[in-house]
């Protein structure tokens, strides 16, 4: 058995961390909180990520709105050799997953805190949050099993 | 009588592959582009279109650069970046312009030194230690390449009950074909044990689940039929022609296991008036196994989830119902970082019947179908030796 650990949810020297525009930073500061914020379609009250000043359904307007932070695994991978991100290898093996947050909308993370044989499609999991740059104070989503 | 414009394809040219650190990628360009004005009779001067895309990470330039460096002057250009699915495209593009009378003849042309120059790489460019929306919400995670196609993988197995061994069988017939072509890069049988045996890269993916790195580069030619006629080789027709795009980042994936093969294969074979049961053979961009069997079931060959039962006996072998990646592939010969060329090109020498011992007997409908992006865009063709 191989334990998940949360290497890959803090710093990594040499991993590039998200630029963050006018269009993402209500996420990645909501990120910084420990509030996942999601963006809703004004006219349809469909969410939508990525964050995007428009929506993806009309066009029109969006809608910041907080997440249950809640989800499951709708498809995994586990990395086990890094080919080309060598910055990764002293955490490798990890998993990368799409998420399907409860209110509808998929974003890819990594999941953690759980034996890696254990990692299943359809498993609930919840969202957390780490700083990968002290400098920049960057916040990202991770996910572990729920409960 | 008026000329008929029906659009052709007049000539094909590969450059020296798989390993050729002889050749820049313009040397790439440029040597495909004299063996396809060669082989075709077609003169630079004649050249009236020109279709050509850059990658930045593996440094293939943009279509404004090289039509500067063969001082092409065109009255049409096309450089729509949908990757491995863009010389597809291009040619559904081009075949209208040529119809209208916008322009007569249209040189597309590729080159890459992917595997000999070490400057180049896949990996996307975060020099400054940023990356950008939107791929700032995938790349910290560290997907890499083979990991994005693992989460269709992945899903495939778990909502069809795919296996490793049905997977598998696309690296082995791929394999096979390779053997019939003295210049494929890896020729050696592989055995399904040697597919599912190797280390996973990322599960349920390994080493022998994805494409080779090579350098490699095309040219192809297409114009009227009424100039292909005085040319040197026997004109190629496109029968149906189409292309559709569902995401580009993996993570916007609408359905993991449903590609845009699934809109435009259907778009170009109701053109064509065939169905994928009259299909000869099939070129279908391998950068993985999985985007083979997402691309037939897409396409049509067998239904959303029956890619693996399709596969797995043995059809897709020399001498197979349906002989695939006849040349060996992007899994066993030449993957220069966009692929989508050479299937188009293989399709071509097939349907002429001068693709030497593996030959596919007669054959004379065939669907070239190009993958870019991660999954994302889809175009496909079907060709035909035959003027409809």
């Amino acid at each position: 058995m191989t334990l998940l650990s949360d290497a890959i949810a803090k710093e990594i020297p040499g991993r590039p961390v998200p630029f963050v525009d006018a269009d993402n930073k209500p996420f990645y500061d909501g990120c910084a909180r420990g509030e996942l914020l999601l963006q809703r379609c004004v006219d349809t009250g469909k969410f939508q990520f990525y964050p995007r000043p428009c929506s993806v359904y009309t066009g029109g307007k969006v809608e910041w709105v907080k997440s249950s932070g809640q989800g499951i695994v709708h498809t995994f991978t586990v990395i086990r050799r890094n080919y080309p991100e060598p910055y990764l290898e002293p955490v490798t093996p990890y998993v990368v997953a799409m998420i399907e947050v409860a209110e509808g909308v998929r974003m890819m993370s990594n999941v953690t805190g759980c034996e890696l044989e254990d990692i299943k499609i359809g498993m609930q999991v919840a969202v957390y949050f780490r700083c990968v740059s002290e400098a920049l104070q960057i916040f990202l989503p991770f996910w572990r099993p729920a409960g | 009588m008026r000329p008929d414009r029906t659009a052709v394809i007049a000539g094909v040219a590969l450059s020296d592959y798989p390993k050729a650190p002889h050749l820049t990628s313009h040397g790439h360009h440029a040597q495909a582009l004299q063996r396809v004005l060669e082989e075709s009779g077609m003169q630079l001067q004649d050249v009236d279109g020109y279709m050509s895309v850059g990658t930045g990470g593996m440094n293939v330039d943009d279509l404004a650069t090289m039509s500067e460096y063969f001082r092409i002057r065109h009255r049409w250009s096309e450089g729509t970046q949908t990757g491995g699915a863009a010389y597809m495209g291009f040619v559904d593009h081009a075949k209208t312009v040529i119809e209208s009378g916008s322009c007569d003849t249209v040189l597309m042309t590729y080159g890459s030194d992917l595997r000999s120059n070490k400057r180049r790489s896949l990996a996307p460019k975060t020099a400054d230690g940023f990356v950008e929306s939107p791929r700032c919400y995938e790349n910290p995670y560290g997907p890499t390449i083979l990991g994005n196609y693992a989460l269709a993988a992945q899903r495939h197995m778990y909502e069809f009950g795919t296996t490793l061994e049905q997977l598998a069988e696309i690296a082995v017939s791929t394999r096979l074909h390779a053997g019939n072509n003295p210049l494929a890069l890896n020729r050696e049988p592989l055995s399904i044990a040697d597919v599912i045996n190797a280390p996973r890269v990322a599960d349920p993916l390994g080493k022998w689940d994805a494409c080779v790195v090579t350098d490699g580069g095309a040219a192809l030619i297409m114009t009227t039929l009424e100039r292909a006629r005085d040319l040197k080789q026997k004109p190629i027709y496109i029968l149906g022609s189409a292309s559709a795009q569902t995401h580009w980042n993996i993570g916007q994936m609408p359905d993991y296991t449903t590609t845009a093969a699934a809109i435009s294969g259907p778009r170009a074979f109701a053109q064509a008036g065939i169905t994928p049961g009259d299909i000869d053979t099939a070129q279908l961009y391998d950068s993985f196994t999985i985007t083979v069997m997402l691309l037939l079931e897409g396409l049509g060959f067998c239904e959303r989830g029956e890619g693996g039962a399709f596969v797995q006996d043995g059809k897709l072998r020399p001498g197979g119902a349906l002989p695939t990646n006849t040349d060996g592939g992007g899994l066993s010969s030449c993957h220069p970082g966009m692929r989508g060329v050479f299937t188009l090109i293989e399709a071509v020498l097939q349907l002429r019947g001068q693709a030497g011992i593996r030959q596919v007997p007669d054959a004379k409908l065939a669907v070239a179908c190009g993958s870019g992006g991660i999954l994302s865009c889809i175009s496909t063709l079907i060709l035909g030796k035959d003027q409809p």
